[in-house]
């Protein structure tokens, strides 16, 4: 046991933090810290940033292109990214539907799909949920029968997050309407663009509409983008939520969020404040105590488990502990979210009435921040599936 | 204490009930309205009498209290009303009818209750927060002659898009004065938004604004007293009108957990939920209970003890709607966060509610001031 990093991955850190400091457009970064709406040019701006350094894909294997790094370095290299006001990663190409195709495709698959993800040139769409299947995804009932060297898929897919920034689609599809629920289903691959496939947006309370539906109408999928067999579907849907799950602690975007806290209540002439001070503190120690058993967990096996009970752990206290400090900072806000204005929502924007008063995001802000115990499997999923391994195991 | 309702308190609530299920469909709550539509409602909510409820019957109304205004706001929570409601008949409509003159009563009141006229109230101001003490308003009178002139800027002005006049409270010689201003006058610039919730806001910029004596409502002490009791009556309204919105919130949510299946069952079958959804009815049945101690301790209890019986139901309504809400974005998943469905703008309306005229930590000073003082 030692309390600090070595100074090898210290000066790791401080290269990534200067790259960051360096490379991140200014105006991208201060569209992240107030929490306003990013365009895709955006994502794609900083991705091209780090696909130049070769960063793009930090958990995919040195071979198809990853830098090669321990996991604590992929830790601090996500909270260092993050901590400088860098965007996510929310291309799913890269987070999703890589470590898939590395896992499971054809080499086939891997030459055609890899290195446009990488490149940011191909941006990819998770097909999964439907209206009648959400936490209970394995009762999905969009169809794919097979017509020669094609399969047909018919169906109704939604919450699909970006799909209007996306050229491709990854999809759960039932190949076996009589098998059991799990059994049946298989995973494709299809271009947005082939006849049949209509995306709608969804508008979102908060104004945003990150989401969108996917109608598929007697879609022409050729039989090449099946990954791996037919009704295995199911056994590489969870290898992929596992990695879905592994950075959704979010201790850089936390960091980032206390540090904007503590500035708003400083600006606001709020120092004295003790209800709030006390709150801020509350939550930092919080933090660090998440930190800690991330670190624990990372160190303890360094073949990183995703899919047992400490990735859900971590998404469970994680998202929750994010949401607290979006309730702070809406807390923290005041009348000043009493206001509201897609404009206000752009840094480009100017609305007459909220002029450039930051903390008018922040209601949108704590509203959408609500997404985070609802997707990647909701709390309650996560807190069902670890008790079972716990008490039933 | 008695909590039970009279007999007319129920009919008056059911007629309120019976406009609202008729004018407000469910899917047009939270949507933004026409300005005529507003009008027409607005003339219908007068035929009703609802307007000059706690009006004096000398101006054509009713002259009940805010535990009869209680159960219209109630109403209007339940179904969204974006009808100018509260600045209009709970605000400006108390306090012209508490301090005017009987000729200023005329000219103002009796329009109001008759919903020919609506009018803002002008408080909040943008550099600091909920400070309603006018030594800290940069809106200032200045005497000229017989007459004065007002400048400074008036923010948060719920309503204030198209009100026909405001009441604003200004400070003269670090005294407070209550006026009336109408939306017309020479000098005053508006800008309008749009609240969180989709209501009308504006923010009112008084440039040597003319104002006669006769627009003085109350000054000095007599106005400080007003406008502390009128910022109980407002939390006690806004106490009611959250919890209509948080009944239609678990209603909805009860509802959804009937119906919407996972695993092979309905939600309302996994412990979990169930369990929360019960803290959800306990958080909604205790404000209730306090949006009514609220409405009682305004209509009669003394300024002291009403302010410190009001803040404690502003916080712990607050409290639970927070809780409310979330729940019923967190139970209905993803369809939780859409615009499409009826629970993002409930929870909006009460975000906003919670924040009018001093949020949880202003209720949880004012609370801590009475008790010491009280003590
Ligand atoms: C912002 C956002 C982005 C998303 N992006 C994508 C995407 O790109 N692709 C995609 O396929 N999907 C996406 N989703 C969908 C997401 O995966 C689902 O919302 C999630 O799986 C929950 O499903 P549901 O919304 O249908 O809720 P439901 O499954 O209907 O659940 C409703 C409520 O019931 C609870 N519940 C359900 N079952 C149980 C149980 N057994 N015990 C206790 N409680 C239970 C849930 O936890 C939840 O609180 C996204 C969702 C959001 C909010």
């Amino acid at each position: 046991m030692r309390l600090e990093f070595t100074p090898k991955e210290e000066a790791f850190r401080q290269e990534v933090r200067q790259f960051v400091k360096d490379e991140l457009d200014s105006a991208i970064k201060a569209k992240v810290e107030r929490g306003l709406r990013l365009e895709k040019a955006d994502y794609v701006a900083w991705y091209t940033k780090l696909f130049d350094k070769g960063w793009i894909t930090p958990g995919w294997p040195e071979e198809e292109g990853g830098p090669g790094w321990t996991p604590i370095q992929k830790y601090l290299f996500d909270e260092e990214t993050l901590l400088g006001g860098a965007p996510r990663i929310i291309a799913s190409g890269i987070n999703m539907l890589g470590p898939v195709l590395i896992a499971f495709g054809t080499p086939k698959q891997k030459d055609q799909y890899l290195p446009a993800i990488r490149r940011s040139e191909s941006w990819w769409a998770q097909g999964f949920s439907e209206p009648g299947a959400g936490s209970d995804l394995a009762s999905m009932r969009t169809t794919a029968v097979r017509d020669g060297d094609h399969y047909i898929v018919n169906g109704h897919k939604v919450w699909t997050s970006y799909a209007h920034f996306c050229d491709k689609l990854f999809c759960l599809v039932k190949t076996d309407k009589d098998a059991k629920p799990q059994e049946g289903i298989s995973f494709l691959l299809m271009d947005l663009d082939t006849p049949g496939i209509e995306v709608r947006p969804i508008k979102l309370y908060e104004g945003g509409n990150d989401l969108n539906e996917v109608y598929l109408d007697n879609v022409r999928v050729p039989v090449e983008n099946l990954i791996g067999e037919e009704n295995k579907g199911w056994t590489y849907a969870k290898y992929l939520l596992g990695h879905e799950r592994t950075g959704i602690a979010g201790i850089g975007a936390s960091k980032q969020q206390l540090l904007r806290v503590k500035r708003l209540i400083k600006e606001q002439g709020m120092a004295g404040d003790s209800h709030f001070q006390r709150r801020v503190t509350e939550l930092e120690i919080e933090l660090i105590a998440l930190e800690a058993t991330g670190l624990r967990i990372l160190g303890a096996n360094q073949t990183f488990n995703a899919q047992g009970a400490e990735a859900s752990m971590l998404k469970v206290r994680g998202t929750e502990l994010r949401q607290d400090i979006f309730e702070l900072l809406y807390e923290v806000a005041g009348p000043a979210v009493i206001p509201f204005s897609e404009e206000a929502m752009r840094l480009e924007g100017v609305d007459p009435l909220i002029g450039d008063d930051e903390r008018s995001s922040l209601a949108a802000n704590f509203l959408d921040s609500r997404k985070l115990s609802i997707y990647g499997g909701t709390n309650e999923v996560q807190r069902n599936v670890t008790s079972k391994m716990l008490l039933q195991g | 204490m008695d909590f039970s309702i009279s007999e007319e308190q129920l009919q008056l609530r059911d007629a309120v009930k019976r406009f609202c299920d008729g004018e407000y469909p469910p899917e047009m709550r939270g949507q933004q309205v026409s300005a005529d539509m507003r009008r027409e409602r607005w003339g219908m909510m007068a035929e009703l009498g609802l307007i000059g409820l706690a009006v004096s019957e000398t101006c054509g109304g009713s002259d009940l209290g805010m535990v009869e205004q209680m159960g219209v706001l109630e109403e209007l929570g339940r179904c969204l009303s974006p009808e100018p409601y509260l600045s209009t008949a709970v605000i400006s409509g108390s306090l012209i009818n508490a301090l005017g003159t009987s000729e200023q009563q005329q000219r103002w009141l009796a329009p109001i209750a008759m919903g020919q006229l609506r009018v803002a109230f002008a408080l909040d101001e943008p550099r600091e927060r909920y400070a309603y003490q006018a030594s800290l308003m940069e809106c200032r009178l200045t005497l000229e002659g017989e007459d004065y002139r007002l400048s400074g800027e008036k923010s948060l002005v719920l309503d204030g898009a198209d009100a026909d006049a405001y009441v604003v409270a200004a400070q003269h010689d670090g005294a407070l004065q209550l006026l009336v201003v109408p939306a017309d006058a020479v000098g005053l610039t508006r800008t309008t938004g749009s609240t969180l919730d989709s209501r009308e806001i504006a923010t009112l910029c008084f440039a040597d604004v003319l104002i006669s004596s006769g627009q003085v409502l109350a000054e000095g002490e007599r106005a400080e007293c007003a406008l502390q009791a009128v910022l109980d009556r407002t939390s006690a309204a806004l106490c009611a009108e959250s919890v209509g919105a948080m009944t239609e919130l678990v209603e909805q949510t009860r509802e959804f957990l009937k119906v919407r299946k996972q695993f092979g069952a309905v939600l309302g079958k996994f412990q979990v939920l169930q369990h929360r959804f019960v803290d959800m009815v306990i958080a909604l049945e205790q404000s209730r209970s306090m949006a009514a101690v609220a409405a009682m301790a305004v209509d009669e209890a003394d300024a002291e003890k009403s302010r410190k019986l009001v803040s404690a139901a502003r916080v712990s309504v607050a409290r639970a709607a927070r809780l409310i809400s979330k729940e019923a974005v967190q139970m209905h998943g993803a369809m939780g966060m859409t615009d499409e469905c009826q629970v993002g703008h409930y929870v909006k309306r009460l975000m906003v509610a919670e924040r009018l005229f001093g949020d949880i930590s202003h209720q949880l000073q004012n609370f801590a001031k009475s008790t010491a003082t009280a003590a």
